[in-house]
């Protein structure tokens, strides 16, 4: 597909409201690229389905592949699900913060919107060990799942409450 | 720093005494006549190594990745010993056969340099051929030692390693870097540092959760698995203080490739002041980063697990298979130059 890279993508981070999606009438429907989520995938399968359900296919990247879009400078604006916010920034899914340093260094719009309410900070972290079904790490590993993170406000483009 | 509890193990011994070997450090070994490959794709469940005869079918290994990283470059040098072991022809035609082995390993997969490597036992089949030697006996006498030559220097990288980690560091890695990283490791804790490590879990192949986290843990090193959208957070949370990966191809100026997921681990490093280590293989190849061609693979990687799809609604998926890092972001690099 990399020849086929639209010029202007909108990555969608965390997991929207479902209003939130009806903005997207008139975009070409190969600009939106939604992140899965690990670990439950929840933000693809919810971003995703609210999609679809708008005639909208979005295009899957799994959670380490937006830095490619960004490196092959083809990252129009980055939309991004915060949970609360303060004067100081906010509180968005696991994940934001990456694409909030990326969109610092290469020069993006970050916008954010209000997410689906995320009451956990963190997961169990066996839901890490294993995908689709399939256990994928050794016995006896240990796990780190948050999956909340502070994104500080000099990242923050705009805050759309 | 002590992030997580950490199994300090002293095993103050001799340090004259081998290095533990990792079974990903060489992943690649003979039977008789036949190569056995290691199946990077079935550990953690077990370790098998898939018989290996012929070009094409080392041609597959490498596609399919059953084998990646250092284990490809194994693969190709020792599929020249296979094709030098099975030629019955003239000396000349083994250089014309050899030539085509090389073709069919340089069209396997686009972005790790087959063709540098090809190109080196290439040209000594033609010298030897020039020089009226005998070519398959020079050649085979060739590749071993370059082998050694190689298994040498990356034993020496081991130490470098090791040597680079000091006591309670935290370590963020990405990926699987065949063995050396978990071999520093055991060489760390036998010197009694206290030390942990962080591993993504790497989708979409999880070679952070089946690889590095298993080879890691296998060594008695203290390990932390992460979802790759978490390198942000234990940065900002001051969880890890150094980032060690590998790479698949490196330029002229310094950049490099490496499995996807570690541009932004690179640039992370950078905003949060974290030093960013790199093993890489020289090359002036290719002048800089933009130029590599990066491998697309195909979507239903992405899109299937386990045989099934892994969402609920019909997507598109782009899976690019690596990332590139300029020079910039690098605070030094442990080269072998397998040149």
């Amino acid at each position: 597909m990399s020849d086929k890279l639209p010029d202007h993508v909108i990555l969608l981070q965390g997991v929207f409201e479902e209003g939130f999606f009806d903005r997207f009438s008139g975009q070409p429907q190969d600009a939106i690229f939604i992140l899965e989520g690990r670990p439950g995938l929840t933000a693809a399968r919810s971003n995703g389905r609210a999609l679809v359900k708008r005639k909208i296919q979005p295009t899957v990247l799994a959670d380490n592949m937006a830095g490619f879009l960004f490196y092959k400078k083809r990252v129009k604006e980055v939309w991004m699900a915060y949970q609360s916010v303060y004067p100081e920034g906010a509180v968005c899914s696991i994940g934001a913060m990456i694409l909030a340093v990326l969109a610092k260094k290469h020069r993006i719009a970050v916008y954010l919107f209000k997410g689906r309410p995320q009451p956990d900070l963190m997961a169990k972290e066996k839901e890490i060990f294993s995908f689709n079904g399939q256990r994928v790490s050794a016995a006896g590993t240990r796990g780190y799942v948050p999956l909340l993170e502070w994104v500080d406000k000099k990242y923050i483009t705009k805050i759309y409450s | 720093m002590k992030p997580f509890p950490t199994m300090r193990k002293k095993m103050r011994r001799s340090k004259n005494r081998s290095i533990k070997e990792s079974p990903l450090f060489w992943p690649v070994h003979w039977k008789g006549d036949v190569l056995s490959v290691l199946d990077e794709t079935l550990i953690p469940r077990r370790l098998n190594y898939i018989k290996v005869h012929t070009t094409a079918e080392a041609v597959k290994v490498i596609r399919d990745m059953k084998t990646r990283a250092f284990g490809q470059f194994l693969v190709v040098l020792n599929t020249f010993l296979l094709e030098i072991n099975r030629h019955k022809g003239s000396e000349q035609n083994l250089v014309k056969k050899l030539e085509k082995t090389a073709r069919a390993l340089n069209n396997s997969r686009p972005t790790f340099p087959f063709a540098e490597v090809t190109s080196i036992v290439v040209g000594w089949a033609r010298k030897a051929a020039d020089d009226q030697l005998n070519v398959r006996e020079s050649l085979i006498k060739n590749i071993n030692g370059y082998l050694q030559g190689i298994r040498f220097r990356r034993l020496e990288r081991v130490k470098k390693i090791a040597s680079l980690i000091k006591n309670r560091d935290s370590i963020l890695t990405h990926c699987n870097v065949s063995g050396e990283l978990a071999m520093a490791a055991r060489i760390c804790q036998e010197e009694g540092k206290d030390i942990h490590f962080f591993a993504t879990e790497t989708r979409p192949y999880f070679q952070g959760s089946k690889l590095t986290a298993w080879e890691l843990g296998r060594m008695g090193a203290s390990v932390t698995l992460i979802a790759d959208n978490a390198v942000a957070s234990v940065m900002a949370d001051g969880l890890v203080n150094k980032v060690i990966v590998g790479s698949d191809r490196s330029c002229a100026n310094g950049d490099f490739a490496n499995k996807i997921g570690t541009y932004p681990i690179a640039v992370l490093a950078k905003e949060f002041g974290i030093p960013f280590y790199v093993l890489t293989q020289p090359s002036n190849t290719i002048p800089r980063g933009e130029d590599i061609p990066i491998e697309i693979r195909q979507e239903k990687e992405l899109l299937t697990f386990n045989g099934r799809a892994t969402l609920p609604f019909k997507a598109r998926g782009f899976y690019p298979g690596f990332d590139v890092v300029p020079h910039e972001f690098i605070t030094e690099s442990l080269p072998i130059d397998v040149r």
